[in-house]
């Protein structure tokens, strides 16, 4: 089975939060980014970075919850809310700061939508994309792609 | 990336830690490739035994409009990237090889590191599993098959010395080549060569029953 | 094989829980619970600051155990009869068991001190506190007692509600073995900025007024009060256990790897038990969430027959205390030092974010961060990792 993840580039993100206002809205039917499972972090003005989960394999916080709340479904970490007492462990062990707490303790974080993100659907600049494993260094390379062909061009083999 | 790029306590210089006067690298003359994709072959072959590029740790990236291919690969940084972007810690410098390694009992499968190679160097199988040029541990499979001579591997002295060599040929192939129809003749016993070198390492593969 | 459970908490709750899950039969268990339906403590303090109903602090999984079967007995035990292995309840009688579980949690711990009897003196431990908190008056002026978790999560709820907060703590930093300076020293100057009185190195003598509390003493100093909240710890509620013969140390429930008791066939979880640190392998007395339900798990493999024993816990806390975020891996400095190792600490920073990592012979025991961006991006895994790899 090919594993689709959350591709994210943040040089493309304007941090125009309509990823955040739709995930809440998609989840929970209101607009609030304490209900988002997305998070553009901007620190000096600048955004350094969009937290969402990566649904690692094997994933800390799947490792760490002792309540039984978090597991690994299709290759989703997903959170089962009646399960979760808002111990907090995972919020402590994810690299990302992905698992936040929103309101009276719930969790939020990312199921991936079951497979039809609205956070990419929403994204006008394509900073967000949901997309097979294996294509992801594709779009990573174009960059360092452009740069040599520049060069090339510039030393008049183009 | 965020922070964790920039609190990581600055790290020696790998080489520097195993008190290697010259280190070894791997090279590639960009001119010298022509975009024939036989090293991603040779590289998915020796790592998994199938014939798949998205399994290859090199990629050639190829733009027909100038002629020209890239091939992206793993410059085995000195003070590595990814190394630091890793939250698992699982990065970790091979002395033995000089090669930047993947501890996959670490490994959390997050693309970290994939989001911090400047280069993109780091690749993910369809499983979402990152992988990246081991240096095959000490003995390139992509130089042995490289048809062109454009990949080199070696002392950093003598690998330099081969890529000012190597950047002035690839010059003047460059003029000469224009208006010149058919390939070289020897470059022809080059990829024939290369093939054969591709079918011995496939043969080994099959012995070791993966 | 019957399984009787004393305790609706969420030690009680969860051990249920893994029993059903592993393939225990679902009617053999009876778990007797003087509180139900039962809920998390872990939701208290951001209930309180969000002014949200109190149904948000229910666990959902109750719902499930009882269509599953498991009997569910509203009532108190009153004694164990250990020699015949029965448990006397209340309302219901006695019940005989095969595998017992003692899950009775703990109680607030309040410092014996003139005046903690009057009115307006609290706790904030269980939903009857966070009622009782949620009717006071918006600009009241409420002294904290306590700078550690629980302190400063409802200190900053109800700073937040509009109240005039002052925080008492004995210790020369706030959230004392939670973490060490210069993160606790950023936290304060945080809180401060946000309109909290700490008052460190300060001890609470009395608490004085006639019917209710009005006036505070602490280090000599009197300051006038309108609520005085207690978050001076827990304790062991282990009353029903005294005299039973089962082995306790300090009040708490000594316990084995396998979560088994002194007297074969009985267990225990959660705030009325000790637990194991993985790093020293000591006895700890951990009063934690994630604790109770690990050893609720070893414990239901054992019920269920499949042998299993853990080594302990490496604590893994988070908190967000009024818009800081506080991680904590591992051991911490002081609480190191106080099983017994020698550790140091090396400290990092960055723009909003400052961590710090404790060593015990260049080998990280733990690992803990302060952040206030919006969100808390960390390296407690790495060091989750090498403990785990290092330890067991
Ligand atoms: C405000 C607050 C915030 C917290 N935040 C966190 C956090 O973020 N993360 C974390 O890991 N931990 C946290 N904790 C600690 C955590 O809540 C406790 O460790 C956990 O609740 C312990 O569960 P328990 O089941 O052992 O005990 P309890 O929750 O105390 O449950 C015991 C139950 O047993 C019942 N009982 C007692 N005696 C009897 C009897 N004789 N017969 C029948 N029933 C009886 C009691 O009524 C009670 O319902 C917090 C605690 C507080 C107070
Ligand atoms: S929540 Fe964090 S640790 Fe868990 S899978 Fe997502 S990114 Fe990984
Ligand atoms: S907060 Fe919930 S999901 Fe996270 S570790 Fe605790 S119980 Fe599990
Ligand atoms: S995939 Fe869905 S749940 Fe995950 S961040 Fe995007 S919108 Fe939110
Ligand atoms: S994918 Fe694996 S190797 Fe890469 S950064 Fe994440 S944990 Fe490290």
């Amino acid at each position: 089975m090919v594993k689709h993840v959350l591709d994210i580039d943040l040089e493309k993100c304007n941090a125009c939060m309509r990823c955040v206002f739709a995930c809440s809205l998609a989840r929970s039917g209101v607009i609030d980014e304490r209900q988002a499972m997305i998070t553009i972090v901007i620190e000096k003005g600048v955004v350094v970075d969009i937290a969402v989960c990566r649904h690692c394999d094997p994933a800390p916080c799947v490792n760490v919850c002792e309540f039984d709340a978090l597991n690994v479904e299709n290759g989703r970490v997903v959170l089962d809310q009646s399960k979760c007492t808002t111990c907090k462990a995972c919020i402590s062990i994810c690299p990302f700061g992905a698992i936040r707490e929103s309101y009276g303790g719930e969790l939020v974080k990312c199921d991936l939508c079951g497979g039809d993100p609205a956070c990419v659907r929403v994204c006008p600049t394509g900073a967000i994309r949901y997309m097979p494993a294996h294509l992801v260094k594709m779009r990573r390379v174009g960059g360092v792609v452009r740069t040599v062909y520049e060069y090339l061009e510039t030393i008049g083999r183009g | 990336m965020g922070w964790a790029t920039s609190m990581a306590p600055r790290q020696v210089s790998a080489w520097e830690v195993i008190g290697m006067t010259h280190r070894y690298i791997l090279a590639v003359d960009y001119e010298k490739c022509t975009g024939c994709h036989l090293c991603e072959l040779a590289c998915s072959i020796k790592h998994y035994g199938v014939v798949n590029p998205y399994l290859s740790r090199i990629t050639i990236i190829t733009k027909p409009e100038i002629q020209a291919s890239t091939p992206i690969f793993c410059l085995q940084c000195n003070d590595a990237l990814c190394a630091r972007a890793c939250p698992a810690n699982a990065i970790y410098f091979d002395e033995k090889t000089g090669a930047w390694l993947i501890d996959y009992n670490k490994c959390i499968g997050c693309r970290e590191c994939v989001y911090a190679c400047p280069f993109g160097a780091i690749s993910l199988t369809v499983k979402a599993e990152p992988i990246k040029c081991d240096l095959c541990g000490g003995d390139p499979e992509c130089v042995k098959v490289c048809p062109h001579g454009a990949i080199f591997y070696g002392p950093e002295y003598e690998v330099i010395r081969k890529l000012k060599k190597g950047k002035s040929v690839g010059i003047v192939y460059g003029i000469l080549e224009k208006g010149v129809e058919v390939p070289a003749g020897n470059r022809v016993k080059e990829a024939e060569e290369a093939v054969k070198t591709l079918y011995r390492i496939w043969e080994e593969r099959k012995k070791l029953n993966i | 094989m019957k399984t009787v459970i004393i305790g609706g908490g969420i030690a009680g709750l969860y051990t249920t829980y893994y029993l059903v899950k592993y393939g225990y039969e679902p009617s053999n268990i009876v778990l007797v619970a003087a509180e139900w339906p039962p809920y998390s403590k872990h939701r208290l303090a951001e209930i309180l600051r969000e002014k949200l109903s109190i149904d948000y602090a229910y666990i959902g999984l109750y719902n499930m155990l009882l269509d599953k079967g498991v009997k569910i007995l509203q009532d108190v035990a009153t004694r164990l009869d250990i020699s015949n292995k029965t448990v006397v309840l209340k309302r219901n009688g006695g019940i005989t068991y095969d595998n017992l579980v003692i899950a009775t949690g703990g109680k607030p711990f309040i410092p014996p001190l003139k005046g903690t009897e009057l009115k307006n003196v609290m706790t904030f431990y269980d939903l009857e506190d966070l009622k009782k908190l949620s009717r006071i008056p918006r600009t009241a002026r409420v002294a904290v007692i306590g700078a550690g978790l629980v302190g400063l999560s409802v200190a900053t709820a109800l700073n937040r509600l509009g109240a005039q907060v002052t925080v008492y703590e004995l210790m020369d930093d706030i959230l004392p073995g939670v973490i060490d300076r210069p993160l606790s020293t950023k936290l304060e100057k945080y809180l401060v900025s946000k309109g909290i009185k700490i008052r460190t190195r300060s001890r609470v003598e009395e608490i004085k007024g006639g019917k209710t509390a009005r006036e505070i003493k602490a280090s000599g100093r009197i300051e006038p009060v309108d609520i005085v909240v207690f978050a001076t710890g827990v304790r062991p509620n282990t009353e029903l256990v005294g005299g039973s013969g089962i082995e306790m140390l300090r009040g708490a429930i000594k316990i084995g790897r396998n979560g088994m008791t002194s007297i074969y066939g009985i267990y225990a979880t959660g705030d009325c038990a000790l637990s194991y640190d993985l790093i020293t392998e000591k006895e700890v007395y951990r009063p934690l969430g994630f604790v109770a339900a690990h050893y609720a798990r070893i414990i239901a493999r054992n019920i269920t027959g499949t042998r299993k024993e853990t080594r302990g816990i490496v604590p893994t806390i988070y908190e967000n205390i009024g818009g800081a975020h506080i991680v904590r891996v591992g051991l911490s400095l002081k609480e190191a030092e106080s099983l017994g190792l020698s550790p140091t600490i090396r400290c990092e920073e960055a723009l909003s974010y400052a961590s710090c990592t404790v060593l015990q012979d260049q080998a990280p025991i733990g690992y803990e961060a302060i952040g206030f961006s919006n969100r808390i991006k960390n390296k407690a895994w790495q060091i989750y990792y090498d403990i785990h790899t290092m330890f067991s």
